[in-house]
């Protein structure tokens, strides 16, 4: 503690000088306990001189007496300091949660858009729609069906980059029809190919904030894993649909035919022709 | 202990008629408090309240205690205002003091005691005292009746 001139006028006062200020001091109402301390300091270091005598002579009972006391007290609650490594695993694991869902949609990376399929016991649908995508670079469209060929034609026109039309239908579908229906807010595009009994509908709708309702029986639908995308299976009676979303359009493949068939469709989209 | 005790004995001649607050303030002003801060009054008034009725506990009962007597402030805050004050005292205040006065030692000597060691190890230290003081009382009696039988 650093002295003042209160302090050093105090150093130059003689004992008894000192314990009558002191006295003085202990009897005020108002006390200075800095002063006080100050004042006790300084009879206490004249006191422990070596040249006085005044150290008490301080007896073992009296020592035992006070360590007795001491410890019939509340004993002092040992604490452990918090483990501080959890909080910051918690903290962690926040930070990554966080960045996993506000970063990662801002980042446009497909994953979190493909999480916003709904469905209710009668219609299934997909709200937001998929963000750009880089087509993979050794894509190369290869088809022997000539039906197809002309509707990635037709779609490459319309500006989609993105691996959409199937390389492989089974046989005996052609193509009937390909229907253009253009609008600001509403591009689609709408296929049919047809063999004698049954049609395969494919249809690429653009996704501009407007929503499509797809008919649907009370099973779940069912999500296939394709180029790191969802595609849901959904069934409707006797059809089933394969519904997806990418480089911001919903494509819809309809067809009456087996869950492992339509499976193939889809596949092919990204791995060629072929079962 | 020992060391203790003779700093009690060597100014129990002068304060053992003082009151209990008088004693705690110097034994927070030698364990390095400053007088001047807010702290200091509730460390004070959490250690009278707590050498009345030992063993409440100390955020439900013992803070809202000092914050009726002393301020309008909350529990928390004079928690974390002894708390903080403690922790300065104990970086840069006298570390022979800090041993004198809490001689089984600190549970944690990197930051300092927590605020429960620090009023429950006062009081305790206030008991050796009055037992000081009563111990210097009873002597000077005997020293009295030792001169009355010498005249």
């Amino acid at each position: 503690m650093s002295k003042t001139l209160f302090d050093l006028e105090l150093e130059a006062m003689s004992t008894e000088e000192l314990e009558n200020v002191l006295r003085v001091e202990l009897s005020q109402v108002t006390k200075d306990y800095g002063r006080i301390h100050n004042i006790l300091e300084i009879l206490r270091a004249r006191k422990t001189k070596p040249n006085r005598s005044a150290v008490p002579c301080v007896t073992q009972d009296e020592v035992d007496r006070a360590y007795q006391i001491y410890q019939e007290a509340m004993p002092i609650p040992h604490q452990k300091p918090k483990p501080l490594w959890r909080m910051k695993a918690v903290a962690a694991v926040a930070a990554v949660l966080c960045l996993v869902l506000v970063a990662l949609p801002v980042s446009g990376t497909p994953f979190i858009q493909e999480m916003v399929a709904k469905w209710n016991d009668n219609i299934f649908w997909i709200e937001t729609p998929g963000t750009p995508v880089e087509p993979p670079e050794d894509y190369v469209f290869q088809t022997d069906n000539p039906g197809l060929q002309q509707l990635y034609d037709v779609v490459t026109e319309l500006g989609i980059n993105f691996p959409v039309v199937p390389m492989w239908l089974p046989d005996g579908y052609e193509l009937s029809q390909i229907q253009k229906y253009s609008s600001p807010d509403n591009g689609r595009i709408v296929s049919t190919f047809e063999n004698e009994n049954s049609e395969i509908i494919i249809c690429f709708e653009r996704k501009d904030g407007i929503e499509t309702d797809i008919l649907k029986d009370i099973e779940e639908p069912e999500a296939w894993w394709f180029a790191g995308k969802k595609h849901f299976y959904v069934t409707n009676s006797s059809k089933t649909k394969v519904v997806w979303i990418t480089d911001g359009y919903e494509i819809i493949i309809l067809a009456s035919l087996d869950k492992s068939v339509m499976h193939s469709i889809v596949n092919s989209i990204y791995h060629g022709k072929g079962i | 202990m020992r060391a203790l005790l003779e700093h009690f004995y060597i100014i129990v001649e002068y304060l053992s008629e003082t009151d209990i607050e008088t004693i705690i303030s110097i034994i927070l002003i030698d364990l390095g408090f400053p007088t001047g801060r807010p702290a200091f009054v509730y460390l004070k008034s959490a250690i009278l309240l707590y050498r009345e009725k030992p063993e409440q506990l100390f955020t439900w009962e013992l803070y809202p205690d000092v914050c009726k007597k002393n301020c309008k402030k909350s529990r928390l805050q004079i928690e974390i205002a002894i708390r903080r004050e403690i922790r300065k005292c104990w970086a840069k205040g006298n570390s022979e003091k800090w041993t004198l006065y809490f001689p089984n030692g600190i549970s944690n000597q990197e930051t300092g005691p927590t605020n429960s060691e620090v009023i429950i190890g006062i009081t305790q230290i206030l008991r050796i005292w009055e037992a000081c003081v009563e111990n210097y009382k009873k002597k000077l009696k005997e020293g009295d009746k030792h001169e009355q039988n010498i005249i």
